[in-house]
């Protein structure tokens, strides 16, 4: 049969043309190699895939919510550590360094809850809480022995109360517990009445834990830093937004060094499946000169083992990055917790961008596909320029 | 090396391959409905909660962690031993007669 003739015939099974089927055929006909290459670029678009996808959401997660977080946040320092600073004193000296806008005194600290730490944050009072407007439909019902909690910490409650290891004396009506969708911003906090949060943080009237402050530019923040540490008549410690973004940075970019340890087997993975296809071909001598003398081309060749790769790495890439989204994205997934950010509780999830997550997966089917193309066509046609009967002759 | 396949090895590949190709089609189908469908309700209260509490980090990382709440650390503790910290550097403001002004090391 001619190499022309064949490509016209059709097989009644699925009614295809014949080189489709014969490269399922080919396939089936050593199926322990086809299944381990099937899993080793299963198991190659899972490593590569979860740890991208992971650190894209990451930088996903931290640069949505940090866009919107305070310029800089001014705490009163002392020798002993931190103290609380007066309220009024603080907004004063603050309003009276040209560039700051809108400080607010945040009041917030940390508390433990059945062994748990947690936020707790004082819901702001007016007039701090126009940003806040329509934010706390139950603020209204937010009295002092009321709080909001968060997701993160519903499993340390008895009940529908709140108790923290501080006051066991005292016990917290749970008024709600904050939907799932704000946990990105509040899944360890609870909210709670400013006298309550004073009492339990130790923080007298009339003071605060530190100022959040706004800048009109951005690129006024460190400059203003250097002003507002002369203003107040004490010393203070300043954080900066710019500062969280470099500290962000230069974490993602440990974490990306660790993501990139995931290259090692990938390639290594890589190498034994081309040595793998190298001996198939070897192996594949005598069919491949019989082919020859029935007149196949090299073009029949390169559409054989294109159909090859079609068959088995596409599905197989696909499953990989199937599974590494579902464990990085689906509802409840708690591994990432433990092992990364140190949770003992269930963490919140991470931000999905469907942009971000789109690339990733797209580069990874890319990194994982293409050279398993470049393997299967090389190996696909390195005997179409031998002489067939040589071939038949030395092959098994 | 591994013997001869198995009976269940010895299947029609090509309809196997096809019923494979189309399940992972559907599949990444549903996948991407997910993601374009979650990608645009998800965290838009918890952008606004965060403005109005003034919150200064996302709560991926706990709370008591050194990377959720850098500012509360005690400014006289050397917090290098964090991978997740910038190098210290002391505010002056604190011991301005006891120690000249802080340099960095040659």
């Amino acid at each position: 049969m001619t190499g022309g003739a064949h490509r016209k015939a059709r097989i009644p099974t699925l009614g295809w043309a014949p080189m489709p089927v014969w490269a399922a055929r080919d396939l089936g006909r050593h199926p322990w190699r086809t299944l381990a290459t099937a899993l080793t670029l299963f198991a190659l678009a899972l490593l590569l895939g979860g740890t991208q996808l992971v650190h894209q959401a990451i930088r996903d997660t931290t640069a949505h919510l940090l866009a919107g977080t305070p310029a800089i946040v001014v705490r009163r320092a002392a020798p002993t550590g931190w103290v609380s600073l007066p309220i009024h004193a603080a907004l004063e000296a603050a309003a009276g360094v040209p560039g700051v806008l809108s400080p607010h005194a945040r009041l917030w600290g940390h508390a433990r809850v059945s062994g748990q730490t947690v936020t707790v944050m004082a819901i702001p009072e007016p007039p701090d809480d126009t940003a806040g407007a329509g934010l706390f439909p139950d603020a209204a019902h937010l009295r002092p022995g009321a709080v909001l909690v968060g997701g993160g910490v519903a499993p340390r409650l008895s009940g529908d109360t709140l108790i923290f290891d501080e006051q066991p004396q005292n016990a917290y009506t749970v008024l709600r517990r904050l939907p799932a969708k704000t946990a990105m911003a509040v899944h360890d906090t609870v909210l709670m009445h400013p006298e309550d949060a004073r009492a339990l943080l130790g923080i007298p009237p009339g003071s605060a834990s530190d100022l959040a402050i706004e800048v009109f530019h951005v690129e006024e923040i460190d400059a203003l830093s250097r002003h507002l540490a002369k203003a107040f008549p004490w010393p203070v410690q300043i954080s900066t937004r710019t500062q969280a973004a470099g500290r962000l940075a230069a974490g993602q970019g440990r974490t990306a060094a660790l993501a990139t340890l995931a290259y090692a087997p990938a390639l290594l993975a890589l190498l034994v499946l081309g040595l793998a296809g190298a001996v198939g071909v070897e192996r594949g001598r005598a069919q491949a000169g019989l082919l020859r003398a029935l007149g196949w081309t090299g073009g029949d060749f390169l559409r054989l083992a294109l159909w090859r790769w079609a068959w088995l790495s596409l599905p197989s890439v696909a499953l990989g990055l199937a599974a590494a989204y579902t464990l990085t994205f689906s509802p409840g997934i708690r591994w990432m917790g433990p092992t990364l950010f140190g949770w003992t509780t269930p963490p919140p999830p991470l931000h999905l961008s469907s942009a971000g997550s789109a690339l990733v997966l797209v580069q990874v089917a890319a990194l994982v596909a293409l050279p398993h193309l470049a393997i299967v066509v090389a190996t696909g046609l390195r005997h179409t320029t031998t002489d067939p009967q040589a071939l038949m002759e030395e092959g098994p | 090396m591994l013997g001869a396949p198995p009976a269940w090895l010895h299947l029609n590949w090509t309809k196997a391959l096809f019923i494979l190709w189309v399940g992972t089609l559907l599949l990444w189908i549903a996948l991407g409905a997910d993601m374009i469908f979650r990608s645009a309700r998800q965290d838009r209260r918890a952008v606004q909660l965060a403005r109005g509490l003034h919150l200064t980090r996302p709560a991926y990382f706990p709370a008591g962690h050194p990377w959720r709440h850098p500012e509360s650390g005690h400014p006289g503790v050397e917090a290098r031993h964090s991978p997740r910290l910038p190098p210290y550097r002391p505010p002056t403001q604190l011991l301005p007669e006891v120690l000249p002004p802080w340099e960095p090391l040659p």
